[in-house]
């Protein structure tokens, strides 16, 4: 029963939301908006609330090397039964582990707990104990998260194009191939500059643990005043792409994109195109076009911001752009809470009965096979609810930091206006959030 | 200052009501007015029909037709709404040989001219149900089950 699928691993999508949650939701966004430009606060705050405690250096005990070594093991399970198991992909561990519960489970882990996938990290854990350095100060700062950017963009393309998930022989191909690169990565530059700068998972789960409750080592509060992301180059376009991608993923989802690559699709088949290369093509297309456009508005934005604030090109802050990527932050987490969650929740659950068969050659080892996933633990009310209910969230965070922020450049420059640059900014996230909402919605749905 | 309040202020709850107003449907999903009327014993729903037609009871019988013609669907991609405990009977006609594959209740038939493809299951769990020719990637609609 191996089928053709894109989006990971599909088969059970969530119930569109009605048009009418979609209104008020949209409506509740800007009525708080406006609320927050009228009434915002005149100092800087955030700054005040972050906790003075440096972060603590990292203690490599013997937890961590434990947890290292589970995560190193879970590596090389994903690789064996990849390469060597049933190439059926409802059967084989390697898809659910990787498409499911990794990387939607470290992002969520990034953003409300803490950075596990830095913490735990398998070729980190391995390259430590090889004595590789943690820095050799040759990673060149000009270059910033720009691997990193390139990274996360194919793989964001393998994950909503391509269908990686459906070819258990490729996904394992990749896998090795991306171990192989981190660590060539993190011999040549160092295993944290590698893993700030470089790998890109672990530059994605960075940036969503800006507001983790626990940090460089520490319980914190959700701050980020002086904690906040350090400016690199191609640093909004990172955030771009986290906001693009998964917008992408909620517009192809919808039978109005459907519709029309479909009929694309066809036309193109009378001259003899294969469906599948049609389809692929305009995937790629949509991809690139979703995540180009969240970059620009971003970028937009922020020229706009500084036009109207007067801002020098660079604070201290760094570009504008820099300056505000941090209220983006809470927007990415809704985006991913709010489109994969239920995801996370229902298909992570098939790792009970994959974990007992993980090459699908017929074992039981657990005695667990037989567990099917309940698809009754989360009604579609509960589902909508957390999903509106994270991205009208996100925005009112990414408001306040917004605004925060602009009382800290206005501190900074005093000839400015600096306040007024977080209105391009608010105009941005209410984009960002309806638009994110309404392709969760029955909008484009028919 | 004061003033800059009270126009954003009165900005937002303009911008926000006429949202809610102009555009909000508030009688939700279930609110065709052309539904046909239902013989209780049996639903029919026919492509004439409008996909969104509300149920009175709660474990009734949908039926649906698509038709494929040279790759495309004719009238377009829909969502085939049910309820849970519905039985559902989709039936699916092709001008091409292929597979029909309905994602998720993970069902199969095949399909080809003059040889039309049925499938027939009860809604179980909530959710959005892709189905598909499996050889051409011609997506066909979705079952949705509320």
């Amino acid at each position: 029963m191996s089928t053709l699928v894109a989006h990971g691993i599909q088969g059970r999508a969530d119930l569109p939301v009605p048009l009418v949650f979609f209104y008020w939701a949209a409506a509740i966004v800007l009525v708080v908006s406006f609320i927050g430009l009228a009434f915002g606060w005149r100092r800087p705050l955030l700054a005040k609330w972050h906790s003075e405690a440096p972060a603590r250096p990292a203690r490599r005990g013997w937890p961590l090397l434990i947890g290292g070594a589970v995560s190193f093991a879970l590596l090389l399970l994903v690789i064996a039964t990849a390469l060597f198991g049933t190439t059926d992909l409802n059967r084989n561990f390697a898809p659910v582990a990787v498409f499911v519960t990794w990387w939607i489970g470290i992002a969520l882990a990034a953003a409300f707990v803490v950075d596990v996938w830095r913490a735990l990290h398998p070729i980190a854990w391995l390259a430590r104990i090889l004595r590789v350095p943690e820095d050799r100060g040759q990673f060149p700062p000009a270059a910033g998260v720009w691997v990193a950017f390139a990274g996360l963009a194919l793989f964001t393309w393998l994950e909503l194009v391509y269908p990686t998930a459906a070819n258990v022989r490729l996904l394992g191909a990749l896998v090795v191939a991306w171990s192989v690169a981190t660590f060539a990565g993190m011999l040549a530059f160092g295993v944290t500059a590698w893993l700030d700068r470089g790998e890109p998972f672990a530059v994605y789960t960075r940036v969503l643990s800006y507001m983790a409750p626990r940090r460089d080592g520490r319980w914190r509060t959700p701050d980020i005043g002086i904690t906040a992301l350090r400016s690199a180059p191609g640093l909004p376009s990172f955030m771009g792409l986290l906001i693009g991608s998964v917008s992408y993923d909620g517009l192809s989802r919808t039978l109005w994109w459907k519709q029309r690559v479909g009929r694309a699709a066809a036309r193109l088949a009378e001259r003899g195109i294969d469906p599948l290369a049609a389809q692929l093509g305009y995937g790629t297309l949509g991809l690139i076009v979703m995540v180009a456009l969240a970059i620009a508005a971003f970028l937009g934005a922020a020229a706009l911001a500084r036009i109207v604030g007067r801002l020098p090109r660079r604070t201290r802050f760094g570009s504008t752009a820099d300056a505000f990527a941090p209220s983006l932050v809470p927007i990415a987490i809704a985006y991913v809470v709010a489109h994969y969650v239920s995801y996370f929740w229902f298909q992570s659950q098939r790792l009970v009965a994959l974990a007992s068969d993980p090459f699908g050659r017929g074992w039981d080892l657990f005695g667990t096979v037989g567990f099917e996933v309940d698809y009754s633990t989360l009604s579609a009310n509960a589902i909508w609810t957390v999903q509106l209910l994270a991205l009208v969230v996100g925005h009112v965070l990414g408001l306040v930091f917004a605004h925060d922020r602009a009382l800290e450049i206005e501190a900074e420059e005093p000839g400015s206006r600096a306040v007024r640059s977080q209105w391009p900014m608010l105009g941005l996230m209410i984009l960002y959030t309806i638009a994110g909402l309404y392709f969760l919605s029955e909008g484009l749905d028919g | 200052m004061r003033a800059r309040r009270t126009i954003s202020t009165l900005l937002g709850v303009v911008a926000a009501a006429s949202l809610v107003a102009g555009c909000g449907d508030p009688q939700g999903e279930d609110d065709s007015p052309d539904a046909k009327p239902r013989d209780p014993e049996r639903a029919t729903a026919t492509e004439e029909t409008t996909p969104s037609a509300t149920r009175d009871e709660p474990d009734g019988e949908r039926e649906f037709e698509i038709e494929v013609d040279g790759g495309e669907v004719k009238g377009g991609l829909r969502a085939l709404r049910v309820k849970r405990g519905d039985a559902v009977k989709v039936t699916i006609r092709s001008d091409e040989r292929d597979e029909v594959h309905l994602h998720g209740i993970d069902l199969e038939a095949p399909v080809g001219p003059g040889r039309p493809a049925e499938l027939e299951f009860v809604a179980k769990d909530q959710g959005s149900y892709e189905l598909e020719l499996h050889e051409s990637h011609v997506v066909l609609g979705a079952v949705v089950v509320s």
